[in-house]
């Protein structure tokens, strides 16, 4: 069972899951748990021998019940690809789930905020190659969304909206448009190469989302994806989180559904660290500009197609 | 690019007499949402383990 302390220096909570200590780390393709099982094979955590999309409990959970949850989710049954490489109506599908999952979690008393997220790369932390995500139910609003609330009472109206509108107008950080879905490097971005994929419309979650938005924000997603493993020819590093409407119960909190990169990469080979300056002052300081990063990356989507 | 398509599975793996879900909808233990059919499980430690299964026609 994982611990909530309240660091009061911080005005956060921090989550103690010493059971974590033990989860699987790195294993052979051969002792994937995320595959499935095959005959005469050790058994997986997925007891099929093919599957499309499926979501579990994690066996090594930072939340459990009744204090939250913690929820993996396999895209594929196949051990090798990403987001960026799946079927597009796989990738669809998925934005389906992640909105079915939004709405079951969310629904529950005790869970005030659903976190659908990716990590990729040993470089951010991934203990698992096969293409998976993650969900938390946090049992408290955590520092981001309230910083994007507060964002919000700050501007007087939705900040995304007001941040879309802004990176419209100026257009230099802009990767990809459509009708629905917008890509840019923010103006302020933190890593070098963050990217973040909103919803041109108000939309405070999946659930706000016509079904062609849906389709419209798993292809974008895609494309970035496709377009990071460009940039420097190699599969790229990224934390992938996708923020939307704060569930706390009997609360009216709004959001806007957007999906934030946090790619560590500042180089093909050199990673950003955050270190004395992120970490001691929470000021992050940067080597590349974003008007820069997304002329790189706007020409990556071009080739990666 | 994409990867290709993948080979789909019949029917919601192993899920016996109601893993085939007939036109008229799905069966006992599964349940529709958008274009995904859903089926339960509980794993042998009691976690709970979804399977999601795209009902639409690839292409």
């Amino acid at each position: 069972m994982s611990e909530l302390r309240f660091n009061e220096l911080r005005g956060e909570e921090v989550v103690y899951a010493i059971h974590r200590q033990e989860r699987t780390f790195l294993p052979t393709r051969e002792h994937c748990p995320l595959c499935p099982t095959r005959p005469g094979g050790p058994p997986t955590e997925i007891p099929a021998e093919s599957f499309e999309i499926v979501v579990f409990e994690n066996r090594f959970p930072a939340f459990e019940e009744p204090h939250g949850t913690a929820e993996v989710v396999v895209y594929t049954d196949r051990h090798e690809g990403s987001l960026g490489a799946l079927p597009p109506m796989r990738a669809e599908a998925l934005m389906w789930v992640w909105r079915q999952r939004y709405e079951e979690l969310g629904a529950r008393e005790e869970i005030d905020y659903v976190y659908v997220f990716e990590n990729r790369g040993v470089e951010v932390g991934v203990t698992l190659h096969h293409p998976h995500g993650q969900i938390y139910g946090y049992p408290f609003l955590p520092p981001v969304p309230s910083l994007e609330l507060a964002a919000d009472a700050r501007l007087g109206s939705c900040a995304v909206c007001r941040l879309n509108a802004d990176e419209l107008a100026d257009g230099r950080r802009i990767i990809h448009e459509d009708g629905g879905v917008l890509a840019f490097v923010p103006r302020a971005a933190r890593w070098p190469y963050e990217v973040h994929v909103a919803m041109r419309e108000h939309r405070p979650s999946l659930s706000d989302c016509e079904p062609a938005e849906l389709r419209l924000l798993a292809g974008t997603l895609q494309r970035v994806v496709r377009g990071f493993d460009t940039l420097f020819a190699r599969p790229f590093p990224y934390v992938m989180a996708v923020h939307q409407r704060p569930t706390r119960s009997g609360a009216r909190l709004d959001g806007h559904l957007h999906v934030e990169f946090y790619p560590p990469l500042r180089t093909a080979d050199k990673l950003k660290y955050p270190a004395g300056s992120e970490q001691g002052a929470g000021t992050f300081i940067s080597d590349v500009l974003p008007e820069e990063s997304a002329e790189h990356l706007r020409e990556a989507l071009s080739r990666a197609g | 690019m994409s990867d290709g398509p993948e080979a789909r599975p019949a029917a919601l793996p192993d899920a016996g007499a109601h893993g085939d879900a007939p036109a008229d909808g799905p069966s006992a233990g599964t349940q529709r949402y958008g274009p995904l059919l859903i089926e339960r499980r509980s794993k042998d430690d009691g976690r709970e383990l979804i399977f999601f299964l795209d009902t639409r026609e690839p292409g």
